[in-house]
């Protein structure tokens, strides 16, 4: 049941009407989303709600028991007694085939006989997302910086909240754990705003994504045949395609989530005007970045006492990142690139300045300097996602080499109409960066917005049913 | 004004999801030329399967039931041969099975063999150049069956032969009151399909609605050749430089090809297509494709079904007694 679906709005709609029907009533109001989040989850197979459910149960009784009281080491034998059993649901299902395919690789390249069995395992949507919330929540509860939660249904509620389940935001227990126990409020203002965050979001998906997806799915299967020019434009497609695929969800996850009163982490912040990398990193999929940070860049020491400790954890997080988002050697690949990228950042620091204020601050347009920026990042960031759209490393090889062939200099013989839409979603998100002057029609006079919200709307509309269905490109992550 | 822009918008939203049901997936489009013959419409809501397997089977109705397809096939191809002739072309007819690692229309397939020698009609096998290779070296499988880019220089190799054997061959029959199109294809279309089989191709067809690169010329000044047949022959999931025709095209620059196949046309399509668009484009050979599946496809709710010829197919007795057999498979 993906949110732009027939049996989503149904099921929404029945869930919106009971949960406001029981207003003021938190617990009750927590029933029924739990009842909802494992109906929505089973919806994609049954089983998944057996592992969410037990992921859940070790974390409720993980953060209880550290707790409980006791010694240090006693709390933190329970921590990673925690950590252990949670990480392992995403170790054994997701990763085992990986290991074992890495070290049967390894054994035949040295000359070894021996090869491990593969197993054909049923990998739950989202679950490296609740297994990395869950996590974060039994160390918050470690380091005292929250309290353990009392109430079962609260925090099952919280895990399971079906918004941010299959491609997050990853929960803060810190943030969103809270809002569970609060009473909840619905205004026509955040229903307004809840509503433009749902129409926008599915205009990226639906519009944007699906129209760019078709294109990069045909580039990507049948690069060896194409041009390089064109394999130029199809990673360029895929970089707008996964931005907008991912954000539209994010937004319509935030929008669904404030029509039940809850505010979830804002997961993206117009990442492509970002100057470096590093701004590009702090700008994009955000809920991922602040849990590596927190759970295991600040862990490793962080910027450390030296450039080459913190080259070090650098590189470490961004290669976990990687490993995060698939198992096989191109998102490690990937991984590594995006911090490799930081490095000289961190190693000639004197070369590079923090962009600290947001691009274009006071002007409607960027200068020079900036555009020269943010293409450079753009492209740095682009190239990099070769690994991650090829389905291994063989294939992402093969794609560079043909790309940085004498064909890269041949104008492409292909419809790119698409990037009309990628026009439009560049206008939007210029219009709401975090700078002033601020644009955003949300602020506009209610004729113009009215006018601009029917134009997404018809956009939507036409374009309903002529893509083939797609899932969210996060989803198997 | 708030509320009705905040209803407005559940609203739009509602509809919007609703229009998720319509999403389809597309190949290279069945018979593009829909029917609104209702009776016809009718007939294919109240018997919508089509024989395969079972009418092979090892009982009387079986064997009544293909012997009078074998017998309708027959009359189509002779009305094909006869057809062609007309237009001062050679017919040259292709077996291009789709089946790969199964063998259901051996004696179909034989049949076919047997009446185009006897009624002088040119026959190659095309499908005995993948005896004993797998099939998965030469089709898409296990995605899909149709032939893959290796399987498409296969055949593109057997029809070079075609092509060289009849290189001096033409027509000597002009056709006037030309109509726009030659082939049933949408004209103009360039798009990305994937049939939902996760095997992305490009699509292109020419301003006749014909699989192909470029338009034919108003004026002939080389050897045409006219390639119909069914989806073995359209190619999906292979861009049109790596289809069949695509290939040949590539290799004789002399030769005009065109590509007129179309999934599930049958032979009456091949006869019914030739004569209203495509022998306009005047070929000189024509090229057309079938397999023993064809024979099967003659039967009346495959013909309801699939067919361009704008009429009600009625079941036979014969058929109508076999109808069961199928629904119970």
């Amino acid at each position: 049941m993906v949110f732009n679906s027939l049996e989503f709005a149904v099921f929404f709609s029945l869930v919106f009407s009971g949960y406001w029907l029981i207003n003021s009533r938190s617990g009750w109001q927590n029933a029924l989303l739990l009842l909802a989040n494992y109906a929505f989850y089973s919806w994609w197979d049954w089983r998944f709600a057996l592992i969410l459910a037990g992921v859940t149960t070790v974390s409720f009784a993980a953060g209880r028991l550290i707790a409980g009281g006791g010694s240090r080491s006693v709390r933190k034998t329970w921590l990673v007694v925690g950590i252990v059993l949670i990480s392992s649901s995403l170790l054994v299902l997701k990763y085992y085939n990986f290991f074992v395919e890495s070290i049967n690789s390894s054994a035949k390249f040295l000359g070894h006989e021996f090869q491990l069995d593969l197993i054909r395992l049923l990998l739950p949507i989202g679950l490296s997302y609740y297994v990395f919330s869950t996590i974060g929540y039994i160390v918050d509860v470690y380091r005292e910086e929250r309290d353990a939660e009392k109430n079962p249904l609260t925090f099952f509620a919280y895990v399971s909240f079906f918004p941010h389940l299959l491609s997050g935001p990853i929960g803060q227990s810190t943030r969103l754990l809270p809002q569970f126990s609060q009473p909840r409020r619905l205004t026509l203002n955040t229903a307004k705003s809840a509503a433009g965050d749902i129409v926008l979001g599915l205009f990226k998906k639906v519009v944007v994504a699906d129209s760019l997806g078709k294109n990069v799915n045909y580039i990507f299967a049948n690069h060896g045949d194409l041009p390089g020019s064109l394999l130029f434009l199809g990673l360029v497609m895929f970089s707008f395609q996964i931005y907008a695929d991912f954000s539209g969800y994010s937004q319509m996850a935030q929008g669904f989530a404030r029509l039940l009163g809850f505010e979830l982490m804002e997961n993206f912040r117009e990442p492509y005007f970002s100057r470096s990398v590093g701004e590009f990193w702090r700008r994009w999929h955000r809920s991922l970045s602040a849990w590596l940070k927190e759970y295991i860049y600040l862990p490793l020491g962080g910027r450390g006492q030296s450039h080459l400790v913190h080259s070090r954890n650098i590189l470490i997080v961004f290669t976990f990142s990687g490993l995060w988002h698939g198992a096989s050697w191109n998102f490690v690949m990937w991984g590594m690139l995006n911090g490799i990228y930081l490095l000289p950042a961190v190693l000639l620091p004197q070369f590079f300045s923090r962009h600290g204020a947001a691009v274009a601050e006071g002007r409607w347009l960027p200068n020079f300097k900036e555009t020269a920026q943010i293409l450079l990042t753009f492209l740095l960031i682009t190239f990099s996602r070769v690994f991650f759209r090829s389905p291994d490393l063989t294939s992402a090889i093969a794609y560079l080499d043909r790309l940085f062939s004498a064909s890269l200099f041949v104008s492409p013989d292909f419809d790119l109409s698409c990037f009309y839409w990628v026009g439009a979603l560049l206008a939007l998100e210029w219009m709401r960066r975090d700078a002033a002057p601020k644009l955003e029609f949300r602020r506009w006079h209610l004729v113009p917005r009215f006018v601009a919200y029917i134009g997404i709307i018809a956009a939507i509309a036409a374009s309903f049913g002529t893509q083939p269905s797609r899932d969210y490109l996060y989803f198997k992550f | 004004m708030n509320k009705i822009l905040f209803i407005s918008f559940m609203m739009s939203l509602t509809f919007l999801s609703a229009c998720t049901k319509t999403g389809f997936v597309e190949v290279a489009a069945g018979n593009p030329l829909k029917s609104e013959n209702k009776a016809r419409t009718g007939l294919s809501e109240q018997f919508p399967n089509s024989p395969r397997d079972e009418a092979f089977a090892d009982n009387d109705n079986a064997r009544k039931l293909v012997s009078e397809l074998k017998g309708r096939y027959k009359a189509h191809l002779l009305d094909l041969q006869r057809t062609v002739k007309a237009s001062g072309a050679k017919l040259v007819l292709v077996n291009l099975t789709a089946e790969y690692g199964s063998r259901t229309y051996v004696d179909t397939e034989k049949f076919i063999a047997d009446i185009s020698r006897e009624n002088g009609i040119e026959y190659v096998n095309a499908s005995e150049k993948f005896k004993g290779l797998a099939p998965e070296t030469f089709t898409q499988m296990p995605k899909d069956g149709h032939l893959s880019k290796k399987g498409a220089e296969i055949v593109s190799g057997v029809l070079e032969g075609v092509l060289l054997q009849h290189k001096d061959y033409r027509s000597n029959v002009g056709q006037t009151n030309k109509p726009a199109l030659f082939g049933d294809e949408k004209p103009k279309r360039d798009e990305i399909l994937d049939g939902g089989k996760d095997l992305p191709y490009r699509l292109k067809t020419n301003a006749q609605g014909l699989r192909m690169d470029f338009d034919i010329p108003g004026e002939k000044t080389k050897q045409r050749v006219l390639v119909m047949g069914d989806s073995q022959m359209n190619c999906p999931f292979l861009d049109n430089q790596f289809t069949i025709t695509g290939l040949l095209q590539a290799k004789f620059a002399e030769i005009e090809i065109a590509n007129a196949a179309i999934v599930g046309y049958s032979l009456d399509d091949q006869i019914s297509l030739f004569n209203e668009r495509a022998k306009f484009m005047e070929p000189d050979i024509v090229i057309v494709q079938t397999n023993g599946g064809d024979v099967l496809d003659q039967y009346f709710s495959h013909r309801n079904k699939y067919s361009r010829v704008d009429k009600a197919y009625e079941p036979s007795e014969t058929e109508k007694e076999f109808y069961p057999a199928i629904t119970s498979r």
